[in-house]
């Protein structure tokens, strides 16, 4: 069957009207060229006229536009469509699966991306010099003084007590020195900050019933700074959210927010695991962080809403965590060994370093 | 290449130039469909082949002289065009500021200054880069379109004509409109074609002060009114108030684009042929309206459509006189950027 074509050669824009012929595996044209069905790439399909124009993979610049005289019902359209319905774009189905196929790929490659985040995340903080850490911890800590418009506590009873807690969790490996502060603020919390800042809020110290609490978590926080996880969660924030915003737009936040969340549950496993391996180490029982987790295991609802505001401030309880705690102590730890992490005098000065320093 | 030596060479016949649109609603339908399940599958990554496909088919339903155009562009290559500008330009730059600022607290207020005009050439070069790649992935018979790479000239004319609009408080638009469009129009090919656009800002210098006038009075009836009104309490005519002067603010604006659109395109050439663009205030108003209303209710998914109607209103108006001699225009020798229109994704500006 003969159906009239404009030829267009990619080389000028004029172009020839041809008469081409349809048949079973290709139209032939006058020169006795075939184009082979799967060669063609339809251009476009008008609804309107009828009009298919193709391009062929083959070669890399002509054209070719079959006119229907009778448009959309011409008998030579409806006999090309008994070919395939993808050659008059009467069927988009061609065009549907490769773009399935792209997802695919795009979520194949978010998938991949995800599971080696992690690692991409240790190679970025591992080229950032040190200084540049403990800038960013000093913003981030001064920062959070404006905030609450107050500063460090200091008295030298407490300041002493402080130094010797600190000196006894000390172990090897920190790529700074830890800095211990602790504020005059009511909440019962505390953070690490990058470059070894850590910052315990003082409602922490006066609501704890011994030094072993107060140690246990400083113990934690130490984990936390081993491993650099605040620097991370920097490079999380900065960049990780940076990019999928960038990319994806809002959805891509969403998912990025959702994803720092379940990463930064893993980093709390892994400062927990580091803290008991410390306590273990310097012979401070669990106890005390044990005691300090469920009482402020009640309060989690709330520790949820203050995760979402700072992933790295706060510590997500739950039963789970509570259990290891407790296994370690049974399986680990004899009655009567451990020794305490400060005396009664110093934890005393420590409880007080706030008052002192208001007076 | 394959051999056509026996076809019917075609004779430049002394028809009219014609340039139509032949797509649907109910075509795009689908394609927007698909386009927001991947997209949101994907978490919106799967946009840059969303916006791939809208293109496509749009080119594809234009057509000029019963010829389709092509959309040769990937959604590929707008992921990448995103991905490097954002190592090779975003993060440096987000990296240098904050490495500066905590180094230099005394500069921060420096390069936040500085950052203004950088921001405005960025933004011209963004939107420059973007006819770049656009016109290189555009075919019409198997031919080329380019858009010569100057893209820093127009950054720097951003900024200049920006100065200018600000100092003039707005009163040069036209000469500033006038200028930057002759600028984007005279560097663009199709193959070895040129565009000329000389488009005088004198002629629209009336219109716009007629603009301009008409809103500072609006404006200051308005706060007359509602001044007085806020005083008495009287709602109804703060309500009435802030109606009319939306309602009147839009009618003037639509009269005045359209006029500008109109000087614009008409001032447009091909080789030797000349362009008309004749769109009627009321036409456009209507359009601008329902458009509106369609990306308000439908939280902005109707865009696609609403892009169609644009192109449709403006294949329809738009008049082409003279003959191109088409044997005179051949392949275009730049094949255009690798990859595309990052710049753009960056400013939210595609
Ligand atoms: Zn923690």
């Amino acid at each position: 069957m003969k159906v009239k074509a404009n030829y267009c050669d990619g080389i000028t824009a004029n172009f020839k009207v041809l008469e081409v012929s349809i048949g079973p595996s290709g139209l032939t044209l006058p020169s006795g060229e075939v184009w082979v069905y799967e060669k063609l790439k339809l251009i476009a399909s008008s609804k309107l006229d009828g009009s298919v124009t193709y391009n062929n993979k083959d070669y890399d610049g002509p054209n070719l536009t079959l006119v229907f005289d009778k448009g959309i019902d011409d008998p030579a359209r409806d006999y090309l469509k008994r070919f395939s319905s993808h050659l008059t774009g009467d069927s988009n189905w061609h065009f549907v699966r490769w773009q399935i196929v792209t997802t695919a790929v795009i979520l194949c490659l978010m998938f991949c991306f995800y599971l080696g985040y992690p690692y991409l995340n240790r190679a970025i903080v591992s080229v950032i010099p040190n200084s540049w850490a403990i800038k960013a911890g000093n913003l981030v800590v001064d920062g959070l003084y404006n905030e609450y418009s107050s500063n460090a506590c200091h008295s030298a009873d407490g300041d002493y007590a402080l130094e010797k807690l600190v000196e006894t969790l000390e172990i090897e490996g920190l790529s700074y020195p830890l800095r211990v502060e602790v504020v005059d603020h009511q909440q019962v919390n505390a953070l690490t900050a990058a470059g070894g800042r850590v910052v315990i809020f003082n409602g922490l110290i006066t609501k704890a019933t011994s030094a072993d609490e107060v140690a246990g978590v400083l113990a934690h926080e130490t984990g936390h700074v081993y491993y650099q996880h605040p620097l991370q969660g920097l490079i999380n924030v900065l960049g990780f959210s940076i990019v999928g915003s960038f990319l994806g737009g809002d959805a891509a936040s969403v998912a990025v927010v959702g994803l720092s969340l379940s990463y930064s549950r893993d980093l709390e496993r892994m400062a927990d695991e580091k803290a008991l391996e410390i306590l273990q180490d310097k012979k401070i029982s669990a106890q005390g962080i044990l005691d300090f987790f469920e009482r402020t295991d009640k309060k989690e609802k709330n520790e949820i809403v203050a995760e979402l505001e700072d992933i790295f401030s706060t510590h997500p309880l739950s039963k789970e965590r509570i259990n290891i705690f407790s296994k370690h102590i049974a399986e680990n730890e004899i009655k009567g060994t451990s020794i305490s992490a400060l005396s009664a005098e110093e934890w005393e000065s420590l409880q007080n370093i706030c008052n002192e320093s208001n007076e | 290449m394959p051999n056509v030596s026996e076809g019917i060479s075609s004779v430049n016949e002394n028809t009219q130039h014609s340039i139509k649109y032949v797509g649907e609603a109910s075509m795009l339908l689908p394609i927007v469909i698909m386009n927001l399940f991947l997209t949101i599958v994907t978490f919106g990554i799967y946009r840059f082949w969303a916006k791939t496909n809208i293109r496509k088919y749009l080119w594809a339903q234009t057509q000029f002289d019963g010829e389709p155009f092509e959309y040769t562009g990937t959604g590929g290559e707008l992921f990448m065009g995103a991905i490097i500008v954002f190592f090779v330009f975003i993060l440096p730059l987000l990296i240098g500021i904050g490495v500066l600022s905590t180094n230099f607290p005394v500069l921060t207020p420096i390069i936040m200054i500085a950052l203004y005009p950088l921001f405005v050439f960025l933004i011209g070069v963004a939107i420059y880069r973007a006819q770049v790649y656009r016109m290189s992935r555009t075919k019409w018979r198997a031919i080329r379109g380019a858009q010569l790479p100057r893209s820093a000239a127009y950054g720097w004319l951003t900024i200049k004509y920006a100065v200018l609009y600000f100092i003039s408080l707005g009163l040069l638009m036209p000469y500033i409109t006038c200028k930057m469009w002759n600028f984007m129009m005279d560097n663009k090919r199709f193959g070895s074609a040129v565009f000329r656009c000389e488009v005088k800002s004198k002629p629209l210098f009336k219109i716009w002060l007629v603009t301009y006038v008409a809103v500072i009075v609006l404006l200051g009836g308005f706060i007359l009114v509602v001044s007085d009104a806020f005083i008495t309490q009287n709602f109804p005519v703060i309500i009435g108030a802030y109606i009319f002067l939306f309602v009147a603010t839009t009618v003037i604006f639509a009269w005045f684009q359209s006029k500008l659109y109109n000087h614009l395109i008409s001032g447009l050439k091909f080789q030797d042929v000349g362009f008309e663009f004749d769109l009627e205030a009321f036409e456009f108003l209507k359009l601008s309206v329902v458009n509106t209303l369609l990306l308000v209710f439908t939280l902005g998914l109707a865009a696609p459509f609403v892009l169609q109607r644009w192109v449709r209103l403006f294949c329809e108006n738009i008049t082409i006189n003279g003959q191109i001699n088409f044997d005179l225009i051949v392949q275009s020798p730049e094949s255009g950027p690798q990859f595309g229109e990052g710049l753009v994704e960056a400013f939210d500006l595609g």
